[in-house]
């Protein structure tokens, strides 16, 4: 049975479980990341660098075997959507964002450009920074306003941690996570040529 | 039949409340938490949610968040107390309030994971008129959190098998290598499941065009009536204190 250019374009059963399994081991992904980081403020705004580097993999897997309009833009989402489910509503937001101009990006290159899929999981990591460290920077803007009623703190203490927090730290983990999705976007194409490509998975 | 029906689904963890109620509730929750502005807020938030965790029939979890919330309030009261607002200690009363501040997600947490089955969560994203696309692998991916545990520990137990464990020292060694060796099975075993998951999706029916059915359909009751009142009250609490700082 000949099927429709349209049928082709569209996410069967299969693309959609795919896309399922690997969304999973993402969002596992950047929870691992937040742990490990998340005891020290500094090193947590540095926890999607980790999260750019360890998901190129999954990313770069599930693109070379879906590649139909939907495999970045379905993955962001559902990140964005699990994460909303546990309050963190903000990463759907700028996932959504960030996934549909990758998609438009990926879908104009037929997938086919690896350099355009480079710029696509900078964007798509660039989503989770905003989402995840986003409201971390409105939340100092409240401890700051709290701690000033509070024992225990001194105010040019806490004015101090969150300079060099937000101050030279910001300077250096947006750099890093663009070079943590560069690191992972180049090592999840390594794998996926290496072994997925070999054993014709892809 | 319908009594039998609603006994059995009140007996199960979330005391027969809509899931639809459950998910407006997590979302509003996950705002609010966002927009109190005092300490009192959050600890309105927290006292709330642990009384809804209650009432959806989880009060384990619920003692799980009152005993994590507390002994962060403790230790950041010993840590404030004892650094003099500054050093390393004061770092850490820092990180403390932080985390403080963002316990009540793990409140969300166990309401989402714990109060709302995935089939309840199928049905409550139908009922929303949710995008098949976004639908089937959100479900597929809340079935496989579990699954990535086991098949991830059965990888680490393979490489100790063979000699190269994965541990902090071996991946600082040979980070890129230690890394193939643990992604590449663990994604060609993803890929099998996926496979595996399909065939099993469309042989019960899933590319059906026809409306999907449920033994126990969503309807809004009367009880979920009183939980959206107890949550419209609490969210009005939350932001009354949020806003008197």
């Amino acid at each position: 049975m000949n099927r429709t250019n349209e049928e082709r374009s569209m996410l069967s059963v299969r693309d959609l479980a795919t896309i399922g399994i690997f969304t999973a081991v993402m969002f596992a992904l950047t929870m691992i990341t937040g742990v490990v980081t998340g005891f020290v403020p500094v090193a947590y705004l540095l926890s999607p660098a980790l999260f750019g580097v360890l998901a190129g993999p999954p990313f770069m897997l599930v693109v070379a075997k879906v590649r139909k309009p939907g495999c970045v833009f379905v993955p962001s989402v559902l990140i964005g959507l699990i994460w909303t489910f546990m309050g963190g509503w903000p990463v759907l937001v700028s996932m959504g964002v960030l996934g549909l101009v990758g998609e438009a990006i990926a879908v104009k290159t037929r997938y086919q450009s690896f350099a355009a899929l480079v710029i696509v999981y900078i964007l798509f990591v660039g989503g989770y920074y905003l989402g995840a460290i986003g409201p971390m920077y409105y939340l100092t803007d409240w401890y700051l306003s709290f701690s000033e009623g509070q024992a225990g703190y001194d105010p040019s203490f806490v004015q101090s941690v969150v300079d060099t927090a937000f101050g030279w730290a910001s300077a250096v983990a947006i750099p890093a996570t663009v070079a943590g999705a560069i690191v992972g976007s180049f090592f999840g194409k390594g794998l996926v040529r290496k072994h997925f490509k070999k054993a014709g998975i892809v | 039949m319908a009594d039998e029906a609603g006994r059995a689904a009140a007996s199960r963890a979330g005391a027969g409340i809509d899931a639809r109620v459950k998910l407006v509730h997590v979302l509003v929750f996950g705002i609010l938490l966002f927009v109190g502005r005092s300490g009192s807020s959050g600890a309105v938030l927290m006292a709330t949610l642990v009384g809804f965790l209650v009432f959806v029939r989880l009060p384990k979890c619920a003692l799980k968040l009152v005993l994590y919330y507390g002994a962060l309030w403790l230790l950041g009261w010993v840590l404030s107390g004892s650094s003099g607002g500054g050093g390393i200690l004061g770092t850490l009363a820092l990180v403390v309030f932080l985390l403080r501040k963002l316990a009540p997600l793990l409140g969300l947490y166990y309401l989402f994971a714990h109060a709302i089955g995935v089939s309840e969560l199928v049905r409550a994203l139908s009922a929303w008129r949710f995008p098949r696309n976004v639908m089937v692998p959100l479900a597929v991916a809340l079935r496989f959190f579990p699954t990535i545990g086991l098949e991830a520990g059965v990888i680490k137990d393979v490489l100790r098998l063979r000699g190269r464990p994965l541990t902090l020292l071996t991946l600082c060694r040979a980070p890129r290598e230690m890394l193939e060796y643990a992604f590449v099975p663990f994604m060609m075993r993803c890929v099998q499941i996926a496979d595996e998951l399909s065939a099993s999706a469309v042989a019960r029916g899933i590319e059906n065009p026809e409306p999907r059915t449920a033994l126990h359909p969503l309807k809004l009751r009367a009880r979920d009536g009183v939980y959206l009142g107890a949550l419209a009250v609490s969210s009005a609490a939350v932001v009354a204190c949020g806003q008197a700082l």
